[in-house]
């Protein structure tokens, strides 16, 4: 009975290679572990064996209907990879590591000038400070010893100038 | 001060960088006084004018200032620091000359002078024929300044320089109108190249 289970896997072996697509792998899946497929008719003729042998050839079909399993299944995902591979192969080449073609623009000569400006003050240990461009009165003119002259003072100024005069 | 935008509030465009200073000094000198680390810093900024354009005028220019506090600080320093940068600027040895001008905020105030790019002194229409070109004022922070920032005119002295960005722009690549600068030409704008 050993030769029949080793008779069915080698077919299923050389069957198995010559297996190109799903369809045809699904066909030969049903024909050995189908319900009514060769493995499972294998064990139709154990009536007629004895309890002992009964013992030994069942595991024997079983370890074959594992096996078989095992072959379909990992054919199965050998096909499956093989089709992912052919769609990549199909697709377009597109080298992604390329360096982008990109219309980059300029900087405006005034902040060319202010970043040279600010490299070399640097270099002289000097801080580069940003401030309001919003300020008050007193930062702009008081503070830096310039009187602060508004219309409003000149007005006082004159309106002073000539209540004394008259 | 009349070419001042001046906002609803009572506040202002700030008119030149030197509006910075009182808040530089007074951010510092703690560290001037207790740790003697000198007062360096430039500030770069926008500046606003009520002015009419025309091609050496903008109501929007960039300035740079500069300032540096400590003990024995002099005019020389001023010198030095300022040949220093231009010459980094421009790539090439640079005359400078600085001839006695008023500013509020310094004393004595001056106004330093180059000598000129196109004819390297010699005289030529660009600069008048005298070999100078204007470029900044500068001059020794006067006491009461460094008084409003918090710090000791009798102990500390400095200078201060401002700037023309716009001006040292234009110097620079040879910009002939101001206002080209600010009107978003972007074929007057690409020709600029980073050249670091």
């Amino acid at each position: 009975m050993a030769e029949q289970t080793l008779k069915l896997k080698q077919e299923l072996i050389q069957k198995l290679e010559a297996v190109s697509e799903a369809m045809q792998l699904e066909q030969i899946r049903v024909e050995y572990l189908g319900k009514n497929g060769l493995i499972t008719g294998l064990l139709k003729g154990m009536k007629d064996l004895s309890i002992e042998e009964k013992k030994t050839f069942g595991q024997e079909v079983n370890e074959l209907k594992n096996e078989a399993a095992d072959m379909i299944a990992k054919k199965g995902e050998e096909l499956k990879n093989a089709e992912i591979l052919k769609e990549i192969n199909s697709m377009p080449e597109f080298d992604l590591s390329m360096p982008a073609k990109l219309d980059r623009g300029s900087y405006h000569p005034i902040t060319l000038v202010q970043r040279q400006c600010e490299k070399i003050f640097k270099s002289m240990g000097f801080t580069v400070e940003d401030y309001s461009e919003v300020v008050s009165d007193y930062e702009c003119f008081e503070s830096l010893n310039i009187p602060n002259i508004t219309l409003h003072a000149i007005c006082r100024i004159l309106i002073i100038w000539k209540t004394v005069s008259f | 001060m009349q070419d001042t935008y001046y906002l609803e509030n009572g506040q202002l465009l700030k008119s030149q960088t030197s509006a910075a200073q009182n808040a530089i000094y007074k951010k510092y000198k703690d560290a001037l006084v207790n740790d003697g680390v000198p007062i360096k810093a430039i500030f770069p900024g926008r500046c606003f004018r009520n002015e009419a354009t025309d091609a050496c005028h903008e109501n929007t220019f960039f300035q740079m200032e500069g300032v540096m506090v400590d003990k024995n600080i002099s005019i020389s320093n001023l010198i030095f620091f300022m040949k220093t940068m231009l010459s980094e600027v421009f790539q090439k040895d640079i005359k400078v000359r600085l001839r006695p001008g008023f500013f509020p905020f310094v004393e004595p105030g001056f106004e330093l002078d180059i000598s000129c790019l196109i004819c390297g002194g010699e005289g030529c229409p660009s600069c008048k024929h005298s070999g100078w070109l204007e470029l900044c004022p500068c001059g020794m922070i006067h006491p009461e300044v460094l008084k409003a920032g918090g710090i000791d005119p009798e102990e500390y002295t400095g200078f201060a320089f401002g700037l023309g960005l716009t001006r040292l722009a234009m110097m620079k690549y040879g910009v002939k109108d101001i206002r080209d600068l600010n009107s978003g030409s972007l074929r007057s704008l690409s020709q600029f190249t980073d050249d670091e």
